[in-house]
């Protein structure tokens, strides 16, 4: 069955027909959400959310876009409400890391060791949660689910150029922090751009 | 060097998070949970007018774009409101608890012609072509975000509202929106399906404050 009649049923209420539209976007979508809280359960309860949201909202779907653009437009939106939301920010300040787990350990592993790139990951998650929210959801949607700088613009209603705009500042200010920690040096240019002002369209 | 090549190393650490399992929660459980949550949350729910309204015209640019420059079926009315002395809370007047009122800052109609005649001062009358669409825009302008403002039109018989490229039958159309600081433009399409004048209001409520405008469509021409 194509997407449009997979559409057409999921409007009327055919709930099998919506999850088999959102199948290939649900692994995107709970890595999108681990970019908005620390814990992965938290993270699916949020991307959860988000879904019961988009599926309510489905009848406002009518092709202006591709259906996957109108899927992350109103997740993202359902995410930044709730990271903007009190309680969001003040959970995340609750459960900020102290200094011992925010560095990489001297005698790490190699590559090849499991701890040592959960560990890894696991800083980078928390760096990337530290950016503005503008900055955070273009990196995850661009440099790690791979969308187009177009896709992106759509997803966020912003133009390309500030696409690309939130895109460096927030790379810069992502390559700060992990310096900071000790994950990446200091040897790129940008890492002293530490841009603390949110983005403008 | 595309973007994509910028910064391999920040980029590789990003991509890495691509290959993270996903947690404790395997995808399964994953799927089976937001089954059952999509269960309880019910089937989609259905646009209402106002949404139907807006997405019809979204749809429609190069269409509404001609009917602006023909100028016989474009209908605006301005209908500019502000709360002002509302930011802050003030002493109430002595003897009184009511709320201060609105204060209309500025009420002018865009309409690229004049309006043909005036009723009375507070009225604007524009001419419609019977059969055509005239899109009606609301102008709220507020000093400071409105969490939810209560709207009401009531239709006369002679004009229907149009919506998904069809007259409808409703004659009433109710619907509750937030405003944001500034001007605000609410879209409203109507067609005239009988000829004569037909007087319409448009009622905001805003913050406990009601504010009516009267608009008058002189519907010309045979159907």
């Amino acid at each position: 069955m194509d997407q449009a009649a997979l559409l057409e049923r999921a409007k009327q209420g055919d709930l099998p027909a919506f999850e088999q539209l959102l199948s290939e976007h649900v692994p995107r979508i709970r890595r999108f959400a681990r970019a908005m809280c620390r814990e992965q359960a938290d993270a699916d309860d949020l991307a959860q959310d988000a879904l019961i949201k988009a599926y309510q909202a489905l009848c406002s779907y009518r092709f202006q876009s591709a259906f996957s653009t109108w899927l992350y437009r109103v997740v993202r939106n359902a995410f930044l409400d709730h990271a903007r939301s009190r309680g969001a920010r003040e959970r995340a300040q609750s459960r900020a890391l102290d200094s011992e787990d925010e560095r990489m350990p001297d005698a790490a592993p190699g590559p090849e060791d499991a701890l040592a790139r959960e560990q890894l990951r696991a800083l980078v998650w928390d760096a990337l949660r530290e950016l503005p929210l503008e900055f955070r959801s273009a990196l995850v949607l661009f440099d790690l689910e791979g969308l187009s700088h177009e896709e992106v613009a759509a997803v966020e209603g912003v133009p390309v150029g500030t696409v690309k705009s939130r895109l460096s500042r927030g790379r810069a200010q992502l390559r700060a922090v992990l310096a900071e920690r000790g994950v990446l040096g200091s040897g790129n240019a940008e890492t002293g751009e530490i841009v603390q002002s949110r983005s403008t369209p | 060097m595309t973007e994509r090549d910028d910064d391999p190393q920040l980029r590789a650490l990003l991509s890495s998070l691509r290959d993270e399992p996903l947690g404790p929660e395997d995808a399964g459980d994953f799927a089976a949970r937001l089954h059952l949550r999509l269960a309880e949350a019910g089937t989609p729910r259905p646009l209402g007018m106002f949404a139907r309204t807006t997405l019809w015209l979204r749809e429609r640019p190069l269409w509404l774009g001609s009917l602006s420059g023909a100028c016989t079926g474009l209908l605006v009315f301005a209908l500019a409101s502000a709360l002002a002395g509302r930011g802050t809370p003030t002493p109430p007047a002595r003897g009184a608890d009511r709320q201060e009122p609105l204060k209309v800052l500025a009420a002018q109609s865009a309409c690229p012609a004049p309006p043909a005649a005036d009723v009375e001062t507070s009225v604007e009358v524009f001419v419609v072509p019977a059969g055509k669409v005239a899109l009606v825009q609301l102008h709220f302008a507020v000093d400071r975000d409105i969490e939810q403002a209560d709207f009401s039109v009531l239709l006369p018989e002679g004009l229907a509202f149009f919506s998904g490229g069809d007259a409808l039958p409703e004659r009433a159309f109710h619907w509750s929106a937030p405003l944001a600081r500034g001007d605000n433009r609410v879209p409203l399409a109507l067609i005239g399906a009988q000829p004569g004048r037909h007087r319409f209001a448009a009622t905001a409520t805003i913050g406990g404050e009601v504010v009516v405008h009267e608009v008058v469509l002189d519907v010309q021409g045979p159907v």
